[in-house]
């Protein structure tokens, strides 16, 4: 339940399901607010008609028209690589290629960028929005940042560095006091899965 | 009339715990530690007719400097929610 909903649910009883629908597609119907930052002329909310292609929403932020890779949905979400921007803004465009609308939230990486980097960048947030009431988080989702941070730094043993990561997470999750350590360890394990992440030890 | 649970597990409060590991020596079949010292609870139910399990439990609960063990009576078809 978020601002956004409740606004949408005014305007349609307002004005019809049929005025909402005669925007988006008939899975995704209507528009949604999308925050679009990084690579861009300078970070902006965009109201857009669900099934806008990638490149349009790019192109009115003023982003850089060839990024290395997408952030979609936030950091619960996933990396879309920079070559799927013809792929339109809504779930059923977007899951086939494993990522989700999610948080309506797109984050631009150029080209000169370490997906790597920013993945670790990710981690060492969610480590660092700990509370610390407990030791699966206060101590797990820094050792997360820190494996990810030696694969940056050219660790001797990178795959047996991504199988500790591995192992950790399953060791983290579900131990925490609340969900944080557990989301933070999903949220590594789905951006791992797509290659922006990892670019740098394949 | 209700059905007496016959099966336990035990169950730290994550908040409690500060990691000594008391836990982890009184009842090793139970609860073994990860790599910061925190427990990893074994979370198959354990049937009350083993005795000496259930004996290492309560030691375990008793054990803890923090107070931060239970025994909790389940059927043997819980598991910890993850």
């Amino acid at each position: 339940m978020n601002a956004e909903t409740c606004a949408h649910v005014g305007l349609i009883n307002r004005f019809g399901a049929h005025w909402f629908r005669e925007l988006g597609t008939p899975s995704s119907p209507g528009s949604a607010l999308v925050s679009v930052s990084g690579a861009v002329r300078r970070p902006t909310v965009l109201e857009v008609a669900l099934g806008t292609p990638l490149r349009s929403i790019l192109r009115e932020a003023g982003a850089d028209p060839d990024p290395l890779a997408l952030l979609t949905g936030g950091y619960g979400g996933a990396w879309l690589d920079g070559e799927h921007l013809d792929a339109a803004y809504s779930n059923e465009s977007l899951q086939p290629l494993g990522a989700t609308v999610g948080a309506g939230i797109l984050v631009v990486v150029p080209r000169g960028a370490c997906g790597l980097a920013e993945t670790q960048r990710i981690v060492k947030w969610m480590a660092n929005e700990s509370s610390r009431q407990c030791g699966p988080c206060a101590f797990g989702l820094p050792a997360l940042a820190e494996d990810l941070g030696a694969l940056l730094h050219g660790a001797r043993d990178p795959h047996g560095v991504l199988v500790r990561l591995k192992e950790r997470c399953s060791v983290i999750q579900g131990r925490g006091a609340c969900r944080h350590p557990t989301a933070s360890c999903d949220s590594w394990l789905r951006l791992s899965r797509s290659s922006p992440a990892t670019s740098r030890t394949t | 009339m209700t059905r007496r649970s016959d099966h336990f597990v035990l169950r730290v409060d994550p908040i409690l715990c500060d990691g000594f590991g008391h836990c982890h020596e009184l009842a090793p079949e139970l609860v073994q530690v990860d790599e910061w010292g925190y427990p990893i609870i074994h979370d198959q139910a354990t049937s009350t007719s083993e005795l000496a399990l259930l004996k290492s439990a309560r030691l375990a609960v008793r054990g803890c400097p923090r107070q931060a063990l239970r025994i909790e009576r389940v059927t043997s078809h819980s598991e910890t929610p993850r």
